[in-house]
This record gives structure tokens, sequence and C-alpha cells, in this order.
């Protein structure tokens, strides 16, 4: 008796303190990394904002919208001290997972690019077959009913994403 | 003494780059190898993940396994591999983030490939740090191989171009097209071999091959077996009649 | 209404038109070694097709509930395969006392599913992708159906193939991936399905 419990503790000390080891090694790590990964977060969202407005050479601060299903925040873009038009960006979540991207907005409510910042689709081929031919093309308003995002995901999801963006900036265009 | 020692790390290291393949031979590992060989870059990119885990968890598998008692082997194991596997995950979001994008989950699923899990009961629990290590280097650069020659094929016939800096930003973006050209004049690429089902097509091929390849050398080497067998049991009876 | 119509949806994606094993390729290793005997196929399927959906239904709360507000997001993968490697255990423990018969026809297969990627790649894809708990457990539903789905046609189909003529090279592995390639190609068709 004496023995078997002697040998559970054995093996129960031996399997917490491998445990306990790993577990502050991935905390050191972890320690280590966060700061990178936040900066590549921010470079990545730098990135998608000069994507969609190539031209613009300040972009304002985000403002955060709340209450809305999609949109979290925007920045305003401007070149030369003129606006040249809205950057919204808009989560959305399906049976898939989440999508994120950044719409240009400008004008009167018409619509700009589309920069897709993450999504969790299996299939990633989705930007080439249906995003990139909706940015090259010159009828974005009438395009944008019919961007799809794949098999996975429902069409309508960027296209919702992408009207709750124009009502926003109408909304906020018609206060002004 | 010595020399028997150094063929012996030379046999746990090679072994397990051609003759061992993990993912050839064994067949073991197969959802990173149908799932992420869609793009070279994608597929080197996962095998060098694959090498890290599976070179760090045998060296530590191995340097403790007269400390680890036998009841609770699988799951320190697979603590060990978890941590191994978490460490590199975040490594990778931090330094190359693309590459963490494009593995997504199966990134993670390194924890459950029966590989690193096969290689540390096989192998690392018994053998030294250093055989253990050059048989984790071994079967990572086997592995990788073998994604490579996988995503080869998938990429150049399903895209019609190859092409490399998507991933590993430090080495300029170029790509080489071949069956598509750069205009769009034409494009002959077939983008079966992009999808799912060409990911299964390439692989099934590709094993038939080298079991054909292994069939023939093994045909061969019976038909010397039995030649040399024949004149064996030949010779000795001509020796006699000639001595009558 | 439209949560429930959500939630349909998810789980035929989850089924078929993202099949689990064709298209998401999780799997795949119990896929190619589950032989060519459909009973012992179908009660290894229905043994992973448990265990993912109990693995789903205790790795999200653990981590939205318990990892997140700790601060320890990053933990994840390591208490999500202890948590697959004790379930597996558990349930194991149960079919033994409760069905001894399915416990020998299990034979090997029950400790390879704590190594089944579809168990822990469906735990860990719920929350990487940050999905609510309803769709995490449409999508671990249609998951394990999927799965149990594709295994049993897959076994029927090996079965018949066994006495077949095919060329030496291509007997056993390879033969089940060409047949995986077209089964793969026929479930191509269902996509759109949720557009």
């Amino acid at each position: 008796m004496k023995d078997n419990t002697k040998k559970y503790l054995k093996v129960s000390i031996t399997l917490a303190s491998i445990c306990s080891v790993s577990a502050l090694l991935i905390g050191l790590v972890n320690y280590l990394t966060a700061d990178t990964i936040k900066a590549n977060e921010e470079a990545a969202v730098w990135e998608g904002l000069r994507n969609v407005y190539p031209t613009a050479d300040k972009f304002g601060d985000k403002v955060a919208v709340s209450d809305k299903t999609y949109v979290v925040s925007y920045w305003v873009a401007s070149q030369n001290e003129k606006e040249i038009g809205y950057v919204f960006r808009a989560s959305g979540t399906n049976s898939y997972g989440s999508i994120t991207i950044l719409v240009g907005i400008a004008g009167t409510g018409s619509f700009g690019t589309i920069y897709l910042v993450s999504s969790t689709e299996t299939k990633n081929d989705f930007v080439a077959g249906y995003l990139t031919p909706y940015n090259e093309g010159t009828s974005k308003d009438t395009d944008i009913d019919s961007v799809k995002c794949g098999a996975t995901y429902a069409a309508t999801l960027i296209k919702n994403m992408a009207y709750e963006a124009q009502s926003i900036y109408k909304s906020e265009k018609g206060a002004k | 003494m010595d020399n028997i020692k150094r063929s012996q790390h030379k046999e746990s290291f090679i072994s397990g780059i051609i003759k061992e393949n993990p993912l050839f031979v064994a067949v073991l590992g197969t959802c990173p190898a149908l799932a992420i060989t869609t793009t070279v870059e994608a597929a080197f990119g996962m095998g060098l993940l694959f090498t890290f885990v599976l070179v760090c968890s045998n060296v530590i598998i191995s340097a403790l396994r007269k400390l680890i008692p036998e009841e609770i082997e699988t799951p320190a194991y697979i603590v060990v591999i978890a941590a191994f596997v978490t460490i590199t995950k975040m490594l990778t979001q931090a330094f190359i983030p693309a590459l963490y994008s494009t593995l997504g989950v199966f990134l993670s699923l390194l924890v459950v490939n029966c590989i690193v899990l096969g290689r540390a009961e096989a192998f690392a629990n018994k053998n030294t740090v250093l055989d253990s290590l050059l048989d984790g280097l071994g079967n990572g650069i086997g592995y990788t191989l073998a994604l490579v020659v996988i995503a080869l094929v998938r990429e150049l016939l399903g895209t019609g171009c190859l092409t490399i800096g998507a991933i590993f930003t430090f080495i300029p973006k170029s790509t080489l097209y071949i069956l598509k050209d750069a205009a769009g004049t034409f494009d002959y690429s077939m983008s079966l071999f992009s999808n799912p089902a060409g990911g299964f097509i390439v692989f099934g091929l590709e094993l038939a091959i080298i079991y054909a390849v292994r069939n023939h050398k093994e045909t061969i080497k019976k038909a010397n077996a039995r030649a040399a067998a024949f004149a064996a049991s030949n010779a000795p009876k001509e020796v006699s009649k000639e001595a009558k | 209404m439209n949560y429930i119509a959500t939630f349909l949806l998810a789980i035929v994606s989850a089924m078929l038109v993202d099949n689990v094993v064709l298209s998401r390729f999780y799997g795949i290793c119990s896929f190619i070694g589950v032989g060519n005997r459909v009973k012992s196929a179908s009660s290894m399927g229905l043994a992973v097709s448990f265990v993912i959906i109990l693995a789903s239904l205790v790795c999200w709360p653990i981590y939205n509930y318990i990892l997140v507000p700790a601060g320890l997001p990053f933990m994840d993968t390591l208490v999500y395969i202890l948590v697959i490697a004790s379930l597996v255990q558990v349930v194991g423990l149960f079919i033994k006392k409760y069905s001894p018969a399915l416990y020998k026809s299990l034979g090997i297969y029950l400790p390879l599913i704590t190594t089944n990627c579809a168990v822990l790649g469906v735990a860990q894809s719920n929350t990487d992708t940050g999905l609510t708990f309803g769709l995490s457990m449409a999508n671990a539903i249609g998951t394990s159906a999927g799965y149990l789905l594709i295994i049993i046609i897959f076994a029927c189909i090996r079965e018949r193939l066994e006495s077949g003529t095919a060329p030496k090279a291509f007997k056993g592995v390879p033969l089940a991936l060409v047949t995986a390639a077209l089964m793969a190609i026929a479930f191509m068709g269902l996509q759109g399905i949720g557009a």
C-alpha cells in the first residue's frame, strides 16, 4: 500500500513538474513576443489603409464606432489637407469564422476599394476570384451587390458590411 | 567503437530522409501534406516548423527519458510537444506573420501529428540525445522534401506559375511563369490541383509511383537472389561430376 | 427563427459543403487507415464523432471563461490536448463498462482518437476564429456527422475495391487516395450552399 502511494506520488510530481515547466516556458516566450505581435498587427492595419487610398498622405485618428453590427472604427483619409474619403473597418462572423475588411467610402457614399485584413475561411482564393475583379472594376456601386466571398461564407456578408459602412458615412456627412 | 557510433549516427540521420521517409513510406502526418501543399513556400515553411518542433521535442524527451515513469509516458510526451508547438506558434506569429496566417490551425495540429508522437515513443525514449537529434533532423528534412515535392506539382499544374517571396518576405517576390503567361494571353493551368481533390490525386499518384519503383527494385532483387541460388545449387554438382 | 436557420445552415455547411475530411483535411490519418471493414469503421467513426462533440463542448467554455479572463489565451493548445486525452480515457472506461463488445471492436483505435486531427482541429478552430457557443456546437455537430458519413462511405467503397483488380503499384494507400479524390470532386459540387 505504501509502495503504491509512493509510486503515485512520484508519477504525479513528475507530471506536474513537466506541466509547470512547460507552462512557464510558454509564458516566457509569450512575454517576449507579445509586443512584436501587436506591432505586426498595427503594421498590417496601416498597410491596409494605404491599400484602400494609396494617394492619401495622412490618415486621421481612429474613431471608434459603437452599437453597430459590423463596423468597429473608421479613419479619415486626406491628401494635401483635403479629405478624400473614409476608411471603415468592419468585422463579421459567420458559420465559418470571422472576416475583417477595410472598405473605403468617398464622395456622397460611393464605394471604393475593399481590402481584406483577415479571414479564416479554409480556402482563401476568393480574393483573387471575387475581390480583385471588384477592386479593379469601374462600376463599384453596382458591382458591390455581387461581391462573393466564396462557398463557405454567405456571399452577402461583405455586401452587408459595406452597406452598413455606407450608412454610417452618410449619417456622419448628414450630421455635419 | 568510434566508427560504429559514427555510422549509427549517420544511419539515424539518413534513414529519415529517403529509406523511411515519414510521409511516403510510413504514410504518417498526412493532414498537413494535403492541406498546406497548395504553394511551395507554404509547404517549405510548414516543413521548417515541423522540423523545429520534432528536433526540440526529440531532444527534450530523450534527455528526460530516464526520469519519466512508464505509466505517464504518453501524457508527458504530449505536454512537452504541446509546449514546443505553442512556442513555435508564438514565434511564427511574431516573426513570420504571413506564414502564421497561411498555416492557420494546422500549426496547432502539429501537436497531434503522428510523426512527432511516433518518433518520441519509438526512438527518443530509447536513444541518446545526439541520436534523437539526428533522427529528428533526418525525419524533418524528409518530411519537408516530401511536402515540397507534392506542392511543386500542385502549384505548377494548379496555378501555372511558381511564386516565391509571398510568405518569406525577405526574399524579393518573384514569379516563374510556366503554364501561364504573365500578360494572361495563355493559361493552361488546371485549377483542380489547387483544390482539395487535387491534393488527394497528387499524393496518391506520387505514392503509387514510389510503390512502383519499390516493387520493381524488389522484383530485381528477388530475380537476382533466385539466380544466385540457382548458380550456387548447380556448382557443387558439376565439381563432383568432374571429380568422378 | 434566424438563429435556428443559421444553426442548421452551419451544420449543413460543416457536414457537406466544407466537409471535415475531404475539404478541411482533418482526420486523414484515420481515414486512410480505416481499412475495409464497414462494422469496425462505423464503430470507430461513432467514437470519434462522440469525442468531437464532447471535446468542443468542454473546450469552448474553458477558453472563454477560464483562459481568456485569466489572460492566458496562448495556453489553449496545451489545455485542449490534455482535456482531449483525459476525455478519451473516460470515454474508453465508459465503453469498457457498458459495451465490452464495442470496446473489443475498437481495439487499438481508442487511444488513437487522441491523435485524431479532427478532434483538436475543431476545438482549436472554434476558438481561433472567435465563434459563439451556438456556432461552435453547430460546427462540432456538423463535423462529427460529416466525419461519420465519410468514414462509412469510404469503408463501403474500399470493401468493394478489395475484390477488384488494381495495378500492383496502386494497391493499398494510393488507391484509397485516388478514391478520396473522386469523392472530394463529388462533394465539390455542393459548394455554393449558404451563399
